[in-house]
């Protein structure tokens, strides 16, 4: 039996044991079977839709179709264009149309089968800039006759006149591709419903509060009627937020008044999957003789595809962060998110920050090349310092970029770059990002914690944060048991229920370290404080907590008796705290200037390549990584963001891609997709310059996308490095290059 | 559903007739087949050839060697026996992973007849025969007319393959098996190149190479054509071999690498395999 008591549910040792339950290990009393049927066109009206055959199907409970279910005007972000169920047309293949629960699996598929649907096929618009022309299928009509629903435009300091004065200018239309998250565990969901507490779904969701005032709106329910259970993750990066497969289940739910259970397979999961919002970058930055950067110049076009999730945030995104890595004298930025008939893209780990600066950092080392300059001199030359505020605002009271440059050159053994053999190349890029962003939820931003005294001594924290498998357990149990002197392991986190648990904003952002640390580390002063004056209530003055024990003269007990002392005093209630964490930023205006995060972590990484000039074909043979996160919490879980991050990034420049033509995922299985293996990762070295930051839990910044942020370039540069040739488009992969080789 | 395991090849032959069976080996190409390739109907059996021990092992004959129709991946580059044909022990240790490898036969690496077969592709380039049984007997034929196309082989209704013949010729010969694919390991071939080679100081008597992954199928030249390798091949001559095979391959363009793209590499795999049997 296991006696110590486990860090969470999901921690790396039940994984391993094959402890944890995911979802879809997970069965309720009178479970159905649920599935969905899907268009198979990009843009269609449905015409005639005859489900009577499927309802006379043996073992069928409900079927549903968009007449059944309530069409309120709903969706995740301020662009409310989600439906339930399709009701008259079809925008992407993929896009539901009815859904089935049953008792069993064969029969869900049968009655699914047996549904009836004429469609009349309408043209299709797939490319962001092509939506945007007149003419162009209107995908909704109510949110963005142009197939526009959102522009960015922002200028500061006057582009026009560094143009004037700029010495070398280096421009090229970019482009970053659509990513498969690549989460081991596919989508799914078990919803339930009841009277008296209405809809219950289990989903893996990093973003469980926003989910179930996403899905209270598009059932017109309150806000408290939905509650969303998050069992263990098993991988996101972005893929698991809020998703139609919850609301789906939740609608069967209805119906049937049973529990419904949707588990996609993997060929549903790539057919219908949410990737990386692929954007096309035209970019120009100019710089003076000496190597001054002197303006950014970008528009950007994002394809949202049919529905909007999360793209106008790393549109957003995309169009500022990267400028507050450089002294830009001015920068433009100009957005434009469209609507196409593709599957609806969303957010993955980078944010719009990583894509962007696979572009500037591309175009910055064209600039040291035009200018005879080492790559990472003319950076050095151009970073943010500490204690600046950046072009759009970011307030730095912490800051590293320069040590790190200096650090991976110094590990990466920088030099050799001059006199690297034929085909060989080296590539640096920095990068930086938030730690929590103020604009994700303008309402309000934050985190709660909720510490509580066991009887038996140990502690329970309750955080509105999730457990994606990135160690944030395991981090609020070291920053709690730091200061109150407890082992970490008498600690349990606990979290993933929006009707037990403190609010949470959502998972993202690089935030939980930052702010769930800060509530965590609040909650555990707060604490303190009432054990404290517990004691000496009970004992006397002059009682004190010394490591995790209750001192009063020679005398100490330990915190069980503590837990006896309240419950005693308080009808048996257990001693509780509750503290708020609310960071001191300030939300970005209009023209996107703000400071946003609390802080922000800094990263430099160089990249060593091989690439084979017949074939094309790119090894990473080494790599370097140093980053400045202030205070490493938990070395060992960090430096899995870095490896994790950086074998995403090999496989993302090096092979990734998602290949959708005419709305239609041609490599929808992870045969066809490929992934890196462990053989295509070299040894990664990291270095991590710790630096306390005034305003993180200990120290802290975050870590989780700065890992990933550099890499693109990082190995973009390498490759142009060793070969010659710049690469414009993602992924970089075998042929691309053979092609740039080849290319007279 | 039946799973049927007969223990000789008379006895596999006889349950064919019987019933409604269908070969199974290791099942690495059979169950993993995907939504798009659904598995047979549920009232089809399946006969499980891995305990016959006629095709489970190897054996030294005039012809040359026999392998077994079930011999693993694993088994073909673990095994002693196997020595005389490196290029037959890369191909089978490029296959999958360590858990494929454990279970893929060469029999069903050649009945499936997948255009990107890698063990195929050194078998093509030994002219190795197959050795066939069925109800009417037995009949042997060359690999290159077994195979017909992409998942299209001569194998009759009740007819089980035996077991693979490599001639005489091809042991111990210089061999090498080169692949393209998009990652280190544990994928698909973009384009594959076998070489086996008489080589003696430092000149090419003769040779034989298969290209895999490049057309509807593994091809080889005629053997006309192969007397091109003989020799002291120079820059040149490489160039020309080459050229040669690249112009014989049919690529098609899928969501792996394009037409031209495959055509080059097979240029570039063709020229390598012959720099590395001359040890350049
Ligand atoms: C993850 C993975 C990776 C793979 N990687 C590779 C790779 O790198 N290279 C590669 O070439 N292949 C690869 N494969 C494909 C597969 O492993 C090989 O083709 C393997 O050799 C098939 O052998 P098997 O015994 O598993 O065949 P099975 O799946 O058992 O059978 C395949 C076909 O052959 C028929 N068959 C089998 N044995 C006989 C026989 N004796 N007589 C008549 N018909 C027979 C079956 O009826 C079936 O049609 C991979 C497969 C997987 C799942």
């Amino acid at each position: 039996m296991k006696t110590q008591l486990s860090k969470s549910p999901a921690d790396l040792q039940a994984k391993l044991e094959g402890q944890t339950r995911y979802v879809h290990d997970m069965r309720l009393p009178g479970q159905l079977v649920g599935k969905i049927l899907r268009s198979p066109h990009p843009h269609a009206r449905i015409v005639r839709l005859d489900v009577s055959r499927a309802r006379a199907i043996k073992g069928v409970v409900a079927v549903l179709t968009g007449e059944d279910v309530p069409h309120h005007t709903y969706g995740p972000t301020k662009f409310k264009d989600w439906n339930i169920l399709a009701r008259d047309r079809v925008l992407f293949i993929g896009d539901e149309i009815a859904a089935v629960a049953a008792e069993t699996d064969a029969a869900a598929k049968q009655a699914i089968a047996a549904i009836e649907v004429e469609y009349e096929e309408l043209p299709g618009v797939f490319d962001p800039e092509e939506a945007m022309q007149p003419g162009a299928p209107v995908l909704h009509e109510t949110i963005a006759g142009d197939n526009r629903p959102m522009r960015i435009a922002l200028e500061r300091g006057d582009v026009e006149r560094h143009k004037q004065e700029a010495a070398v200018v280096k421009s090229g239309r970019y482009r970053s591709n659509r990513i498969y998250q690549g989460h081991l565990e596919p989508i799914g969901a078990i919803a339930s419903w009841s009277d008296e507490e209405g809809i219950t779904i289990w989903a893996p969701s990093h973003i469980p509060y926003r989910a179930r005032e996403t899905y209270a709106a598009g059932f017109g329910l309150p806000e408290d009627k939905v509650r969303i259970v998050v069992p263990p993750i098993g991988g996101s990066f972005g893929s698991k937020y809020v998703l139609k497969v919850h609301v789906i289940a939740a609608a069967l739910a209805m119906a049937a008044r049973r529990p419904v259970k949707i588990i996609m397979d993997r060929y549903e999961d790539m057919v219908t999957a949410h990737p990386r919002v692929p954007l096309t970058f035209d970019l120009e930055i100019g710089a003076d003789r000496e190597g001054n950067l002197l303006y950014k110049d970008v528009v950007v076009y994002a394809d949202a595809g049919a529905r909007v999730y999360w793209s106008p945030n790393v549109i957003a995104t995309a169009c500022t962060r990267p400028d507050n890595i450089y002294r830009f004298q001015s920068a433009k930025s100009e957005g434009h998110l469209c609507y196409t008939n593709n599957s609806p893209t969303t957010c993955m780990r980078g944010f719009g920050n990583a894509e962007m600066l696979f572009a500037v950092e591309s175009v910055i080392d064209e600039i040291a090349l035009e200018l005879g300059m080492d790559p990472a001199e003319l950076r050095l030359r151009n970073i943010v310092r500490p204690g600046e505020r950046t072009i759009h605002g970011y307030r730095l009271d912490t800051c590293l970029l320069e040590e790190c440059i200096d650090k991976v050159k110094a590990i990466s053994g920088w030099e050799r770059r001059a006199d690297l053999p034929p085909y060989r190349g080296m590539g640096i890029a920095l990068a930086n990002h938030v730690s929590g962003f103020r604009a994700i939820d303008p309402r309000f931003d934050g985190s709660t914690a909720v510490l509580r005294l066991k009887g038996d001594g140990s502690l329970e924290l309750e955080t509105g944060e999730i457990e994606l498998g990135q160690g944030m357990s395991l981090s609020y149990a070291r920053i709690a048991a730091q200061v109150l002197g407890v082992p970490e392991g008498s600690i349990l986190v606990k979290s993933g229920d929006t009707g037990r648990y403190p609010f949470g904003i959502g998972t993202l952002a690089s935030r939980s370290t930052v702010m769930g640390g800060n509530a965590a580390k609040l909650a555990a002063e707060a604490l303190q404080r009432r054990l404290v004056s517990l004691a000496c209530e009970v004992l006397g003055k002059g009682a004190s907590l010394e490591d995790g024990r209750i001192r009063y003269g020679e005398e100490t007990y330990p915190l069980s008796e503590a837990a006896a002392w309240h419950r005693a005093r308080h009808a048996g209630e257990e001693l509780t705290v509750r503290e708020t964490y609310v960071p001191d930023t300030e939300m970005p205006d209009a023209t996107y200037y703000g400071h946003p995060s609390p802080n922000y972590p800094f990263a430099a990484h160089v990249a060593e390549v091989e690439v084979d000039p017949d074939t094309g074909r790119t090894r990473v043979v080494g790599y370097w990584a140093v980053h400045d996160s202030g205070t490493i919490i938990h070395e060992t879980m960090a430096k899995g963001q870095v490896y994790g991050a950086v074998a995403q990034g090999i496989g993302w420049v090096t092979m990734e891609d998602l290949i959708v033509e005419q709305g239609r995922v041609k490599n929808p299985s992870m045969m066809d997709y490929r992934m890196p293996g462990a053989r295509d990762i070299p040894n990664i070295e990291i270095a991590f310059l710790e630096g306390e930051d005034p305003n993180g839990p200990l120290g802290a910044k975050s870590l989780g996308e700065v890992a990933l942020d550099p890499v693109p370039g990082a190995i973009a540069n390498a490759i142009a490095h060793a070969t010659g040739k710049r690469g414009y488009e993602l992924p970089l992969s075998a042929e691309r290059v053979w092609r740039a080789i080849h290319s007279t | 559903m039946a799973w049927i395991q007969p223990r000789s090849v008379a006895e596999a032959v006889e349950l064919l007739q019987q019933r409604r069976a269908r070969v199974v080996c290791g099942g690495t190409d059979l169950f993993v087949g995907g939504p798009a390739r659904p598995l047979a109907p549920e009232q089809e059996d399946w006969l499980d050839v891995r305990r016959i021990p006629e095709l489970c092992g190897a054996r030294r004959t005039e012809e040359g060697l026999e392998i077994g129709a079930a011999v693993t991946a694993a088994q073909l580059w673990e095994e002693e026996t196997y020595r005389a044909l490196p290029a037959l022990q890369q191909a089978a240790k490029i296959v999958g992973g360590w858990q494929i490898q454990n279970r893929a036969s060469l029999g069903g690496n050649v009945a499936n007849a997948s255009p990107a077969a890698d063990m195929v592709v050194p078998l093509m380039a030994y002219r190795a025969k197959v050795r066939l049984a069925g109800a009417s007997g037995e009949r042997r034929m060359a690999l290159q007319d077994f195979i017909r196309g992409p998942r299209m082989t001569a194998l009759q209704e009740g007819e089980l393959i035996v077991s693979l013949i490599v001639p005489e010729r091809m042991l111990g010969t210089a061999q090498v098996f080169l692949r393209h694919d998009q990652r280190a390991a544990t994928d698909i071939s973009i384009v594959s190149v076998a070489l086996a080679a008489a080589v003696a100081g430092g000149e090419i008597a003769w040779a034989s190479a298969a290209v895999g992954a490049a057309a509807a199928r593994a091809y080889t030249l005629s053997e006309e054509e192969e007397q091109l390798w003989r020799g002291r091949l120079d820059a040149k001559a490489m160039a020309r071999l080459g050229a040669l095979y690249a112009a014989r391959s049919a690529p098609i363009t899928d969501v792996r690498a394009g037409e031209d793209y495959r055509r080059s590499l097979v240029d570039t795999y063709i020229q390598r395999a012959a720099r590395t049997v001359l040890g350049q």
